[in-house]
């Protein structure tokens, strides 16, 4: 057995037995009752229903957070919702999947567009429907993001710091190229204006075209996959080594390699602040920080529409929604759910958008004056225009463990070497292919 | 020494000097520099934005976090040093069945990555109720295999009369180990002290996994807090954070500098 075979086994073996141990534990196979993790209540509010939440809300969008929560404490006298902050989506799962397994577990907590399948797949997550009302309902929040939720006809994960990929541009130094101040509609149409693009001057010298990342790599490329014609998967079917997915990959790699038009960045924002790129993709989360950097280095950053190919669009949704545990007593989780109601008010919803920058998920939020007034700023528009296009990504990325960081890491290697696309695509598919056997029981259990 | 080696010497001293001396650098005018300046690269700034420290310490609980941090990080490195001080005295001078079968099981912990031990801590701290408490952070790192094996090592090399003779003076083990064998090795408990006091104070994914709110977390844990993963992160401020972080470890080095040298670099001349 070749070293390669043995490490395969290996990682392999390892899997089924964490994934088998982690989904059993977690399904609730051990003992005792569940109990809510430690909390500190100020004085005022001893006399509440007391609920955790555990968030991965860091900076800014944390003040913003924090403020409507106090809003919602202040507003009745009921519930009283304590914030605990536990680090990135990814920390946060990690901890709440110990914590189930020691039975001291949170009422509320956000989970991003891949770790709430985890949860879901590990029967921890409460649905939603049965608590709609009069006053909020599912039609409230924007269609495919209640779909992204829902499986089997119910809805696991509510939305709440939703984004997509968008387009961000130089557009000084496109117009000084004499292009568009609209930003490319198409791959063609990009390349096509590549040389013109490369000839600019900037601080660095010559800008390229793009920047791309490898954090996410596969989040992006899932635009281009569907605008080939191609998907990650179908299903838990991975369809990597399609000719349409391998075709769309290899456009991307032929504007790197053949084209010498795009390259593989660090931070893609920075890049564009220092002249060393003219556009990347970035989250709609990132639009503040690109403003400011567009301030402090005096150009004008775009953002428009990712591009089509042959006149096909496509663009992934993203980010984050707040599910209640399952194991929670039902007192608690019909006081989560009041929160849950104060935060889909259109004018919470709209105060967090304009405070974050993620996109509204309430549908009225869009007609709020906060938000019309910060929709006067054309880049927030684009996103707000460019929303009701997207859809949740294919389910192999998500569902999967690890299956994100494995699809960066090809298209890592695909960005900065000279590696064969199909070769790299073919590989990724068989390791893909056999860590959605691992999940196949529970998969098929949840989603069938 | 000839002209041309001292010159050689000292220009391979600015280079080790300038690669320490850089970041350190870096770190303080980015903690100076306004956030839409901040990726363009200056040497230096044209002009200090205070105002990353006060946004810095508004938007983390700091006198909390500094108050956690301290306790954690003298409680557990007075403990952890003196657990490695008496089970290295026991090592390499106490007789007992299976001594060198305990000392290889001990090591071989020491191959067991941090990581792997994670969640095995989590439910113990869980069940014993520990979960947000200085115990919960504190007890499962009181045992170090790498600063035991440390001291027990410079134990070794320690000359057996002199222990002898203060037996036969009529010392007991603890007088003998306070007395005897402590103040020869001062050195190096002063290096166990300060690689205990670094670990404990840099920790973060222990503090993290073992607290759940804000009245518990730790300094590195709080830098967590100023930092936003998609969105807008002021990098100013986050290197203000650090500088708050790092300050206090600067001035321990500082003052136990010649100690930790001298400990470090004991035992490098011996053949």
């Amino acid at each position: 057995m070749s070293g390669g075979d043995m490490r395969g086994w290996s990682r392999r073996g390892l899997l089924a037995a964490a994934g088998l141990g982690g989904v059993a534990a977690l399904a609730g196979c051990g003992s005792g009752a569940f109990q809510q993790t430690v909390g500190t209540v100020p004085a005022a509010y001893r006399k509440r229903a007391h609920l955790v939440f555990w968030h991965s809300m860091g900076g800014a969008n944390m003040a913003v957070l924090t403020e409507l929560t106090t809003k919602f404490n202040q507003s009745q006298s009921d519930v009283f919702v304590e914030l605990q902050f536990q680090g990135s989506y990814e920390r946060t799962m990690q901890k709440l999947a110990t914590a189930i397994v020691a039975r001291q577990i949170p009422d509320l907590v956000l989970l991003s567009e891949i770790t709430w399948r985890k949860m879901h797949l590990a029967d921890a997550l409460e649905p939603f429907d049965a608590y709609f009302d009069d006053e909020l309902r599912p039609e409230n929040y924007i269609d495919q993001f209640i779909q992204e939720g829902t499986v089997q006809g119910k809805l696991w994960w509510l939305p709440f710091a939703r984004s997509t990929p968008l387009y961000y541009f130089n557009r000084t130094l496109f117009e000084k190229a004499g292009l568009p101040a609209a930003g490319p509609e198409s791959w063609e149409q990009l390349k096509q204006w590549a040389p013109a693009i490369m000839r600019q001057k900037t601080k660095a010298g010559h800008a390229k075209v793009l920047a791309l990342g490898s954090v996410y790599a596969s989040w992006y490329l899932q635009s281009n996959i569907w605008s080939w014609g191609g998907h990650y998967s179908k299903g838990l079917e991975v369809t990597l080594d399609s000719p349409e997915s391998v075709a769309a990959a290899r456009f991307m790699v032929d504007f790197i390699r053949k084209d010498g038009a795009a390259y593989l960045s660090a931070k893609q924002d920075q890049d564009l602040a220092n002249g060393i790129c003219a556009s990347y993709f970035g989250s709609t989360g990132g639009l503040k920080q690109a403003e400011l950097l567009a301030k402090g280095g005096k150009y004008e950053v775009g953002t428009a529409f990712l591009p089509k190919h042959d006149g096909n669009f496509g663009c992934p949704t993203g980010g984050s929604g707040i599910g209640i545990l399952r194991y929670a007593p039902s007192a608690r989780k019909q006081a989560a759910w009041e929160y849950l109601k104060f935060l889909g008010r259109p004018a919470n919803s709209a105060h967090w958008t304009v405070g974050t920058g993620y996109l509204p998920v309430v549908k009225a939020a869009q007609q709020e004056p906060e938000l019309v007034k910060a929709a006067k700023d054309p880049n927030q528009l684009t996103a707000l225009k460019q929303l009701p296009l997207t859809k949740p990504q294919d389910l192999v990325r998500p569902v999967v463990s690890n299956a994100g960081d494995m699809m960066d890491q090809a298209l890592t290697k695909l960005y900065s070497s000279n590696a064969d696309v199909a070769d790299v695509f073919s590989r990724l598919d068989k390791q893909l292919r056999s860590r959605a056997d691992l999940i196949r029981a529970a998969y098929d259990k949840h989603y069938h | 020494m000839k002209p041309l080696t001292t010159t050689l010497k000292y220009v391979g001293l600015v280079v080790v000097l300038v690669c320490a001396f850089v970041p350190i650098y870096w770190l303080l005018t980015t903690s100076v520099t306004s956030p839409d300046k901040i990726f363009q690269f200056q040497w230096f700034p044209t002009s200090v934005e205070w105002q990353n420290y006060v946004d810095s310490w508004a938007s983390a609980p700091f006198a909390t976090l500094y108050k956690n941090s301290v306790i954690v990080t003298l409680l557990g490195a007075l403990i952890q040093v003196c657990v490695a001080i008496l089970s290295s005295y026991a090592f390499a001078f106490l007789r007992f069945p299976a001594k060198n079968l305990v000392f290889m099981l001990f090591l071989g912990a020491m191959m067991v990555p941090g990581t792997v031990v994670l969640m095995p801590n989590f439910l113990t701290i869980a069940a014993l109720g520990w979960v947000n408490t200085y115990a919960g952070i504190i007890v499962p790192g009181v045992g170090s295999v790498f600063a035991m094996f440390l001291l027990r090592q410079h134990m070794m090399t320690l000359p057996h009369e002199v222990t002898e003779a203060a037996k036969v003076d009529g010392a007991n083990h603890l007088r003998v180990l306070w007395n005897v064998v402590l103040p020869m090795s001062r050195p190096m408990v002063v290096t166990v002290i300060v690689v205990a006091v670094v670990e404990k104070w840099n920790d973060f994914v222990w503090p993290l996994v073992s607290t759940s709110t804000d009245s518990m977390r730790t300094l590195p844990v709080g830098m967590l807090m100023i930092q936003d993963s998609e969105g807008f992160t002021n990098w100013g401020a986050v290197m203000a954070s650090a500088v708050f972080i790092v300050v206090p470890v600067l001035v321990v080095f500082f003052i136990a500098q010649r100690q930790i040298i001298a400990g470090l670099t004991a035992g490098a001349t011996k053949g």
